[in-house]
C-alpha cells in the first residue's frame, strides 16, 4: 500500500515538472503576447475533439489534436484576416466546441466518460504512457522555442515592426498558436481544461512582475509553476481535497501574494529614495 | 537558404543618384473613400525628403505602403529596384504610433537589436551587439540600454525607436514624425544628426516642423490625399500654403523659411 502511494506521488511530481516545462515556455509567450483568451478558446474547442474521439471509439487525444490545431488556426485566421472581432470569434468557437463535445458523447452508445475529469483532470492517476507523451511534447516545445526564440520574442513584442524587419510574422504566429494548441490538448488529459489555463497563465503572470527579460521569465515561470503545483498537490493530499482545484487555488493565492509583494517592494524603494532625496 | 537571401540583397542594383523608391499611380483605400489618390513620387539615393501635410492627409499611410504594412489598392511601389519584401531589408522604419505593449518584459538594448534582424536561424553576432551599442550612443541613450522599455519618457522612447530603425544601417531611413516628442534643445542636434546620416543613407521623414524643412531638408513633398508638390523646397513653401491648404503651420507663419532660417543659424 505504502509503495503504491509512493509510486502515485512520484508520478505526480514528475508530471508537475513535465507540465510546467511546457507551460513555462508557452505561457510566457501567451501572457506577454496577451493571447490568454485565445488559449482558453482553443482548450474549450478541443473538447469537441475529445467528444469526437469517444464517438468514433478512438483515443480522444488523437481526435483532439487536429481539432484544437484547427481551432487555433481558425481563431488566428479570423483575428488576422477578417474584421470579425477576435474576441467574438473566440467566444463562438469556445461555445461550439464544448457543445459539439457533449453532443458527440450523447450520441455515443453505452459508456459515458467522466466529463468532470476533463474539466479538472486527475494528476494523481497519470498512466506511464501519458508521461512519455508529455516528454515528447516538452521536447518539441523546447526545440521549436530554441530555434525560433528570437522570432517569438519579436512578434510577441511588436508584430508590425517584426514584419518590416523581415520576420515571417504570420507563419510564426500560427506556429505559436499551434504550440499552444498542442500543449493544451495533451495537458487536458492530464490535468483538465481549467488547470491547463491556470498553469499557462498564472506562473507567467506572477513572474512578469519581477523581470524585464523573456528568457528569465521562462525559467522563473517554470520553477514557480513546479513549486506551486507540487505545493498544491501536497496540500490536497493532506487535506484530502480534489488535486486540480487545490493546485489552482494555490496558484491564485500565490498570484495575489506576489502582487502584494511587488507593491510592498516598490513602496519600500520609493520610501528609501525619497529619504535619500531629503538628505 | 539564408546565404542566398542575403546575397540577393547585396546584388540589388545600387548606385549613386539612383532612384531607390519609385511610386507610380498609387491609389489606396481603407474603405470606400480614397486616402491616397494618384500618387507619383520617387526617392533618390542621398535624398533628404520631408513629407508635410495636414492631419489625416495620408502621410503615415504612404510610409506604411512603402514598407509593405499595407498593400496598394492600385499602382506600383518599387523599392531598391525590386519588390517591397526584398527591398525593405535595406529600409529602417520608425512608426508614428508604436503598437507594442509598454509592459512587455524587454530592455532598451533588446528592442534596438531587433532592428538588426537578418533571418530565421541567424543568431545576433558580436557585430550586431557592437552596432547596436554604437547606434544607442549615436542617438544619445546608451546609458539607458538596460532600462525596461516601460520606464522611459516619451522623448526617450522615441529615440529608442529611431535607434531601432537605424540599427540595421539602412540605405533608406523612413521616420514618421520623429520630432514630435523631442525637446527644442535636442531638436537642433537631432537634425544635425540626420544631416550627418544623410551622407550615407537617404532619409524620408514626416514632420509638422516647417522650420526644419527650411534649414536642413533637400526636398519637400506635400500630401493631402493627393500629392500636391514634390521637389526642391526653394521658394515654394509660401505658394504651397496658398494653393493647397497644406500644413497649418505654413499658413500661420507666412513665409516660414526666412523667419525660422534665422533661428536655426
Ligand atoms: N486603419 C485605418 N482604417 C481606416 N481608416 C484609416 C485607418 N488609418 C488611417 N485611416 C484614415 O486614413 C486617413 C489618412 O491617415 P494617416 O494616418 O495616413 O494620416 P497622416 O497624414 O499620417 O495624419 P497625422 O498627421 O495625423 O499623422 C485619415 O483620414 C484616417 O482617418
Ligand atoms: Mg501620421
Amino acid at each position: 500500500m505504502e509503495i503504491f502511494q509512493y509510486e502515485f506521488i512520484k508520478n505526480a511530481v514528475i508530471t508537475a515538472v513535465l507540465i510546467n516545462i511546457a507551460c513555462g515556455i508557452v505561457g510566457t509567450f501567451v501572457v506577454t503576447k496577451r493571447i490568454v483568451f485565445i488559449s482558453g478558446g482553443i482548450s474549450h474547442a478541443a473538447f469537441g475533439g475529445i467528444g469526437l474521439g469517444y464517438f468514433l471509439g478512438l483515443d480522444p487525444i488523437i481526435t483532439a489534436i487536429p481539432f484544437s490545431i484547427l481551432a487555433a488556426f481558425g481563431i488566428g485566421f479570423i483575428a488576422k484576416k477578417t474584421k470579425v472581432g477576435e474576441d467574438a470569434a473566440i467566444g463562438i468557437l469556445w461555445a461550439i466546441g464544448m457543445s459539439l463535445g457533449i453532443i458527440f458523447i450523447n450520441l455515443t452508445p453505452g459508456y459515458a466518460p467522466d466529463l468532470f475529469s476533463y474539466l479538472f483532470g486527475n494528476i494523481l492517476t497519470i498512466p506511464f504512457n501519458d508521461l512519455i507523451i508529455m516528454v515528447v511534447l516538452d521536447m518539441i516545445i523546447v526545440v521549436v522555442t530554441i530555434l525560433f526564440y528570437k522570432e517569438f520574442k519579436a512578434i510577441s513584442f511588436d508584430e508590425e515592426f517584426s514584419k518590416v524587419a523581415g520576420v515571417p510574422v504570420d507563419l510564426l504566429y500560427f506556429l505559436l498558436l499551434g504550440m499552444v494548441a498542442l500543449s493544451v490538448v495533451i495537458l487536458i488529459k492530464v490535468v483538465g481544461i481549467i488547470l491547463v489555463i491556470a498553469l499557462l497563465t498564472i506562473p507567467a503572470a506572477i513572474c512578469r512582475q519581477f523581470t524585464n527579460n523573456i528568457k528569465t521569465m521562462i525559467f522563473l515561470s517554470m520553477s514557480t509553476g513546479i513549486i506551486l503545483t507540487i505545493s498544491g498537490l501536497w496540500i490536497s493530499y493532506i487535506l484530502d481535497l480534489a488535486s486540480g482545484a487545490t493546485i489552482i487555488m494555490v496558484l491564485g493565492l500565490a498570484f495575489i501574494l506576489s502582487y502584494l509583494a511587488k507593491y510592498l517592494f516598490l513602496s519600500i524603494k520609493k520610501y528609501k529614495s525619497s529619504k535619500e532625496f531629503c538628505k | 537558404m539564408e546565404n542566398i537571401k542575403s546575397k540577393k540583397i547585396q546584388n540589388i542594383k545600387y548606385n549613386k543618384d539612383k532612384i531607390i523608391v519609385r511610386i507610380k499611380d498609387l491609389f489606396f483605400y481603407y474603405t470606400g473613400v480614397p486616402v491616397l489618390e494618384d500618387i507619383n513620387i520617387s526617392v533618390w539615393q542621398n535624398d533628404f525628403l520631408a513629407i508635410i501635410g495636414p492631419n489625416g492627409g495620408g502621410k503615415t499611410t504612404l510610409l506604411k505602403l512603402i514598407v509593405g504594412l499595407l498593400k496598394p489598392s492600385g499602382g506600383i511601389i518599387e523599392v531598391f529596384g525590386s519588390s517591397i519584401e526584398m527591398g525593405r531589408r535595406l529600409i529602417g522604419y520608425m512608426p508614428q504610433n508604436s503598437t507594442f505593449d509598454l509592459e512587455f518584459p524587454i530592455s532598451v538594448f533588446d528592442v534596438v537589436i531587433m532592428g538588426r534582424y537578418k533571418g530565421t536561424m541567424v543568431r545576433y553576432s558580436k557585430k550586431d551587439v557592437k552596432e547596436t551599442i554604437n547606434t544607442l550612443d549615436t542617438v544619445g541613450i546608451l546609458k539607458l540600454k538596460d532600462r525596461h522599455i516601460g520606464e522611459l519618457s516619451g522623448g526617450q522612447l522615441q529615440r529608442v525607436l529611431i535607434a531601432r530603425a537605424l540599427a540595421r544601417n539602412p540605405k533608406l531611413l523612413l521616420l514618421d514624425e520623429p520630432t514630435s516628442n523631442i525637446d527644442t534643445e535636442m531638436l537642433q542636434s537631432f537634425y544635425e544628426l540626420l544631416v550627418k546620416l544623410n551622407k550615407r543613407m537617404a532619409i524620408v521623414f514626416i514632420t509638422h516642423d516647417v522650420g526644419a524643412i527650411s534649414v536642413y531638408v533637400k526636398n519637400v513633398a506635400c500630401l493631402n490625399r493627393k500629392l500636391y508638390y514634390h521637389g526642391s523646397k526653394e521658394g515654394s513653401l509660401g505658394k504651397l500654403a496658398e494653393a493647397y491648404k497644406c500644413p497649418v503651420e505654413i499658413l500661420a507663419h507666412g513665409i516660414p523659411h526666412r523667419v525660422l532660417g534665422r533661428h536655426g543659424k
